[in-house]
């Protein structure tokens, strides 16, 4: 059962659609489905699901099994705990939150707390998240327990899974108890866990520097938490200023005016994000946060670690088994990766490497989605279970497809140039592509420059981030480069007129 | 005449609901390990394991499929352990009249446990991760008893719905045929 609730009904820009212990939240999907005037989706499947070679698909299911098993008892040293094990990750029975709440940033993603999470802090929410969490909970046919069912005391119990559980506490700078309890109301309302909490601390903010006033939040509460729930409660029902807080912070933050934009400070593409603010520019993450298509960190990172470790030792041993890589030469990338020094961010990994290391990452998360495969244990956590070298055989095993890692990635490349396509005709340039100003103090204009253009080119895009002529041939796309001729977005010659196309016109 | 006293091995399932996080992955495994050929298809469907749950009320019980009932038990009562109720049926393996669960899609007949005979454990205890599905096995001794082949429970199911008269008829019919 897939369903929306009042958010969806109303078309709030960051409505999701709710399905047990999961959520589609992102891009407001929810919004689309209220207005069609969906309410939910339920399917009852009764038919059989028949494999076409039973004997090696078994074979392959052990294996499987057999590495999570290993993985599950052998955690990856030196990350941060969630990305220790396999999972989306599992954030209901991790009670470590150090290196979230002391790394992320708090209010409308603007301080740092790093001395935050003291034993105290961490004995309380142990015991918050002990007291609501009735049963862990896995998804059909999946031996992880990412999800979790929550029954805060007097409040309905509902399901939660994965990072929500800290985004309303960060964001109202409050505690867990607090943030399992409003997101009972967000679970029911069908809101996106990322942007609803953001959205509300932009308006606490507005309000706190006197661009919003009293005028605009009549009966709101006077203390933090209760302004939460009156700001959840106006949004979902689009009601006085909760009508414009529900087309998210990029077109409220214009709606509202007198300087409100300053505030919507976190967006890209519009779209509000994980709440990081960082020193030095990492390039990898530049290009993943510039330029994927599903506008969140989370459905584009995952294989490769996201710093390089201290010692060369501990390189050298993260590398020993880390037979997922597509390439040996990933492994060098990551051995000569360093904290300080020559080798080190953002000059390295090299402009080429950050194209190869970008490109797996997205890679696997397109296979994922085309496969209707959980990201939990593929392209999210490091060293999979299911990765590009075994994916091609399950696909032959079980859908009799003949299939192998050149022809999976050039499927891939395909899905993910169409998803471009789709965007481009929508008006999205290079101008789009790009992380908040101050995702990073520590920026290279320059650089930038150059990773962009060098990706771009590597994806067979042109200046403007357009898929070229060429490359859309090589893809058996030429009905989206005829489409593009015919729009004026591509020439004859392949590059983009000079002129900027506007995204109105295109829609017309 | 009294039966013969027989050493056996029992094999007890030991299910800890407490321990269940609802992945069903031992519906999966059971129906494909039962699929002709074997692993060829899966479908909960068919599996002669089924999980009832109720996730808010937070209810998880796997139960196994037992033996055809070919009617209604009269009972319906309510059970309330730890704070949370169980329908009775939560805890029955009957194949019955009542229910859904633990009938074969299409021919309807009735579906029993084999504790995935020929294999070194049933496949739902080596499937489940979570340990609420594990394995005791112990020696006892007991009457000796023919036990009721599947075709006889079958048949027996097709004698209570259609009535042992069609049945003898229809029987009759197939073997002229061939």
């Amino acid at each position: 059962m897939a369903a929306i609730g009042l958010a969806g009904e109303n078309r709030v820009y960051f409505a999701s659609i709710e399905q047990g212990r999961s959520s589609a939240s992102r891009l407001g999907i929810g919004a689309v489905m209220g207005d069609k005037g969906v309410k939910a989706i339920a399917v009852r499947g009764t038919g059989d699901i028949n494999i076409a070679q039973p004997t090696e698909f078994l074979e392959l299911c052990h294996e499987v099994l057999e590495y999570i098993k290993f993985r599950n008892e052998n955690p990856i040293p030196g990350v941060m705990t969630i990305l220790q094990g396999l999972g989306s990750p599992q954030e209901m029975q991790v009670h470590d939150e150090k290196w979230h709440t002391e790394n992320f940033m708090w209010g409308n993603s603007r301080v740092r707390r790093r001395d935050f999470w003291t034993e105290e802090v961490k004995k309380a929410w142990t015991q918050s998240m002990e007291n609501m969490r009735t049963r862990l909970i896995s998804c059909y046919n999946c031996p992880m327990k990412c999800g979790a069912t929550i029954s805060p005391p007097g409040q309905p119990t509902y399901m939660m899974k994965c990072f929500s559980k800290l985004t309303y506490t960060m964001a109202a700078m409050s505690d867990l108890d607090f943030g399992l309890r409003i997101a009972q109301h967000a679970t029911e309302y069908g809101v996106d866990g990322y942007s609803t909490p953001q959205v509300m601390a932009f308006a606490i903010e507005l309000y706190e520097n006197g661009i919003l006033t009293d005028d605009d939040m009549p009966g709101m509460p006077s203390d933090n938490e209760g302004r939460f729930y009156w700001l959840l409660d106006r949004i979902v029902r689009r009601e006085g200023i909760g009508d414009v807080l529900a087309n998210g912070t990029y077109w409220a933050a214009k709606e509202i005016g007198n300087g409100a934009e300053e505030y919507a400070h976190n967006n890209i593409k519009k779209h509000e994000q994980l709440p990081l603010k960082l020193s030095m520019l990492n390039p990898v993450y530049f290009l993943m946060y510039a330029t994927g298509e599903k506008i969140n960190i989370t459905q584009i990172e995952g294989q490769f670690p996201q710093a390089p470790y201290p010692k060369r030792e501990h390189r050298e041993a993260f590398v020993k088994d880390w037979f997922q890589v597509p390439d040996e030469k990933f492994k060098q990338y990551f051995l000569d990766w360093e904290p300080r020094g020559e080798n080190s961010n953002p000059y390295y990994p090299t402009v080429q490497m950050c194209c190869d290391i970008v490109d797996w990452q997205e890679k696997m998360h397109y296979i994922d989605d085309a496969l209707g495969m959980c990201a939990g244990l593929s392209s999210f956590p490091l060293k999979p279970p299911y990765h590009i070298h075994n994916y091609p055989k399950f696909i032959s095993a079980g859908a009799g497809i003949d299939m192998d890692e050149a022809k999976l990635s050039q499927a891939a490349k395909r899905y993910r140039t169409l998803v471009r396509a789709v965007n481009i005709r929508r008006g999205l340039r290079r101008k789009d592509d790009k992380p908040p100003e101050n995702h990073w103090k520590k920026r290279f204009p320059e650089l930038e420059k150059e990773l962009l253009d060098t990706y771009y080119k590597f994806k067979g895009w042109n200046n403007e981030g357009i898929p070229t002529k060429a490359s859309l041939h090589e893809l058996d796309l030429d009905y989206v480069s005829e489409d593009f001729i015919q729009r004026g977005i591509l020439t004859d010659s392949e590059d983009a007129p000079s002129e900027e196309i506007s995204a109105g016109k295109e829609r017309q | 005449m009294k039966a013969e006293k027989k050493k056996k091995k029992i094999k007890t399932i030991k299910i800890d609901v407490d321990k269940c996080n609802g992945c069903r992955a031992c519906e999966l495994i059971c129906s494909a390990f039962h699929a002709a050929p074997k692993y060829s298809s899966n479908n909960p469907a068919r599996a002669r394991i089924r999980l009832i749950r109720d996730p808010l009320k937070d209810v998880y019980v796997p139960v196994y499929a037992g033996d055809y009932a070919p009617a209604e038990c009269a009972g319906r009562d309510k059970y309330t352990i730890d704070g949370k109720e169980y329908d009775e049926c939560a805890f029955c393996r009957a194949s019955c009249p009542s229910r859904d669960e633990f009938k074969e899609p299409d021919s309807g007949l009735p579906l029993k446990c084999d504790t995935c005979e020929g294999e070194e454990e049933p496949l739902c205890v080596k499937w489940c991760l979570a340990d609420a599905l594990t394995l005791e096995e112990r020696e006892e001794e007991v009457d000796e008893e023919q036990e009721q082949e599947e075709l006889e429970i079958g048949l027996e199911s097709l004698a209570d719905k259609y009535g042992l008269e069609k049945l003898r008829d229809a029987l009759a019919r197939m073997s002229k045929k061939d």
